[in-house]
């Protein structure tokens, strides 16, 4: 109750109502995820106290779950990888004049899955970090491991997310040696003895790399009109177990680390299209293709936040940048920040609640609106965004050798970008460096220098285990893919 | 068609370099003192893992390569609001945050995106105020001013 009397403060539910518009409307803008959105907003959410800041970026998060959803049923553009199974059956409905009504069942289905994600996240969340407390550094080491292999095994190459995740530690290196004080990759300038600073990456690659990799194709799209938004009783019946169905996989799979909205939503719509009793529906505007993957992906995103806030370990792109933005407010993400933070934790978690009853009031009535901001060309946005990266990237320590660090990361974040390379290891990678070193640091000290210590504590070496399975299982699976049978 | 990724052997290569870097530099730090490491030994192990790392995705990107033509289309666009950051950055220093800005939009909005001149100017006016209303009024962050002040 603490937390919803913290979240219905009028402060925190302005913040979580900006937070909600702002993810709806990132999430139909094109060429902005919420990544991104989150990175450009740090700078400008310094003087905030944490919990308004981080109701906001919660917001943010969630809410473009929503906005994805536009774009993916109105121009066949999923904004974001979670609602590529939606455009399917979504944009076929929009072909058929059935907009309005595939936007109305996935508002509420994300609204009904959102809510029981949360309502998850609430019971299993702090026994979690309560067994978690026992961690010592030999366990924080191997969280690390686990959190950093996880997230390189979402992407589309565990290998590229690897090489991105160690470029992160290895750039975390850089600047004074938090223990004996020895300068590390400095290049013999004064300025990077700080070393290099997360929002200058994290602003750099989602920001400015984003905007390079989208700026060349930047024309507006013609978009479908939406009417009808409300289910009808045919409608509801077909969508109420998908939707039930959806909430419970997404949740479930959420929670796991390595994995994630955007295989919730497929796994939704497979079972789904198995349990339909005429499969041959889907593809051709089914109403249960939408309801399904929409319900998985809002109660994906609340189970990605189980990991994240009790053990550290994001589960997503976005809630690392979120766990960097945390850590940038003085919080330490993990098992004592139910603790530590407790009001903090709640007050988030009765945001959500909140959240989802504003997005679902608002999406009923303004889907229509929403959807004419599909028809802004992004030549309109880009350049306005590149100048708040600039802005924002030269306010944090006010320095124009930040700014240089921008363009060349902003570089980098293109070529990652152009060529399917993750970018988020990277981010996660820096902001755990720090983590990682003393951890191992402080282990081998209590170890006299025996690496086994790390495979001998039980809950060390389980978490290893775990990191060990989220590295091999996406291996085992390609090479399943690769077999001489299946290639035709 | 599969081709060779080009862009994935040079994302490669410039992260194999770093890793070489890092080795090179983590040998000039003491290694391990007593039981415990160095503030050179887990840069050093980074460095190695890098290399390693990035040899086996290069190598990967050569018995496997891309199913299909790398996405992104031209690199004309992206290479000149790059050059247009670049510039601004260069003159935050010599004209200050405004101009600076200022010109950067205007560059974009009527080299690179083929504006009119009258709506991208407003829009470049627009932006920068916003910029400047948030950033020095709101927030209190000085950011540089130039020979021109504000």
């Amino acid at each position: 109750m603490a937390g919803f009397a913290a979240a219905l403060t009028p402060g925190h539910v302005a913040m979580c109502f900006l937070g909600v518009l702002l993810g709806q409307v990132v999430g139909v803008l094109p060429g902005i995820g919420p990544s991104a959105a989150i990175a450009l907003l740090l700078p400008i959410t310094f003087g905030l106290e944490p919990t308004a800041a981080l109701i906001l970026f919660a917001g943010i998060y969630y809410g473009s779950q929503y906005g994805g959803t536009l774009t993916s049923v109105l121009i066949s553009v999923p904004g974001e990888s979670s609602t590529v199974m939606t455009s399917i059956d979504g944009y076929q409905m929009a072909l058929q004049g059935r907009a309005g009504a595939a936007l109305g069942i996935a508002a509420i289905g994300s609204f009904i899955a959102g809510t029981l994600g949360t309502i998850g996240l609430m019971l299993i969340a702090p026994p979690l970090a309560k067994m978690a407390l026992a961690f010592g550094p030999p366990e924080y080491f191997s969280l690390v491991v686990l959190g950093l292999v996880a997230l390189a095994a979402v992407g589309s190459s565990v290998l590229k997310g690897l090489v991105a995740g160690v470029a992160g530690l290895a750039l975390g290196t850089m600047g004074i040696d938090p223990q004996v004080g020895t300068a590390r990759y400095d290049f013999g300038q004064i300025w990077l003895l700080d070393g290099i600073e997360f929002i200058v990456l994290t602003v750099a690659l989602f920001g400015l790399g984003e905007v390079l990799s989208g700026c060349a194709d930047a024309a507006a799209r013609p978009v479908a009109k939406v009417k009808d938004v409300l289910p009808t009783r045919e409608d509801w019946q077909r969508s109420k177990w998908p939707i039930a169905r959806g909430s419970v996989i997404g949740f479930v799979i959420g929670v796991l680390p390595a994995t994630g909205a955007t295989i919730a939503s497929f796994v939704a719509y497979i079972v789904e299209k198995k349990l339909a009793r005429d499969p041959s529906r889907f593809g051709k505007g089914a109403i249960e293709g939408v309801a399904g993957p929409e319900a998985s992906n809002n109660a994906a995103a609340s189970g990605a936040l189980v990991p994240m806030l009790s053990l550290g370990v994001p589960g997503s792109g976005t809630t690392a940048v979120i766990l960097g933005a945390l850590i940038m407010f003085g919080v330490r993400p993990g098992p004592e920040m139910f603790t530590t933070n407790a009001s903090l934790v709640w007050a988030l978690i009765a945001s959500m609640l909140i959240g989802n009853l504003i997005l679902l009031v608002m999406n009923l009535p303004l889907a229509g609106l929403f959807a004419r901001l599909l028809s802004v060309p992004y030549s309109w946005l880009y350049p306005p965004i590149i100048a708040l990266c600039i802005a924002g990237v030269y306010s944090q320590a006010n320095s124009i050798e930040d700014c240089w660090l921008l363009v060349g990361f902003g570089l980098v974040g293109w070529m990652m970008r152009r060529h399917d390379w993750p970018m988020a290891p990277m981010v996660l990678g820096l902001v755990l460096s720090p983590l990682f070193e003393t951890a191992m640091r402080q282990s081998l000290t209590l170890s006299l220098g025996d690496p086994a210590i790390f495979v001998a504590r039980p809950l060390s070496a389980g978490l290893l285990a775990c990191a060990a399975l989220a590295l091999l299982v996406p291996l085992a699976a390609l090479a399943w893919q690769r077999r001489p049978s299946s290639v035709r | 068609m599969r081709r060779v990724s080009w862009g994935d052997l040079g994302l490669s290569a410039g992260f194999a370099a770093m890793g070489l870097v890092w080795i090179a530099g983590a040998r000039e730090m003491p290694m391990w003192e007593r039981e415990t490491p160095g503030p050179g030994w887990l840069p050093l192990a980074f460095g190695v893992l890098l290399v390693g790392l990035s040899a086996a995705a290069a190598l990967q990107a050569l018995i496997w390569p891309a199913a299909a033509p790398e996405g992104g289309g031209s690199v004309r666009k992206p290479l000149l609001v790059l050059g247009a950051t670049l510039a601004a950055v260069l003159g935050l220093e010599l004209i200050g945050f405004l101009p600076a800005v200022f010109l950067m939009l205007l560059v974009l909005f009527v080299l690179a995106e083929r504006k009119a001149l009258l709506p991208s100017l407003l829009a470049a006016l627009g932006v920068s105020a916003a910029l400047h209303l948030i950033f020095v009024t709101w927030l209190g962050v000085p950011l540089p001013a130039g020979p021109f002040g504000g």
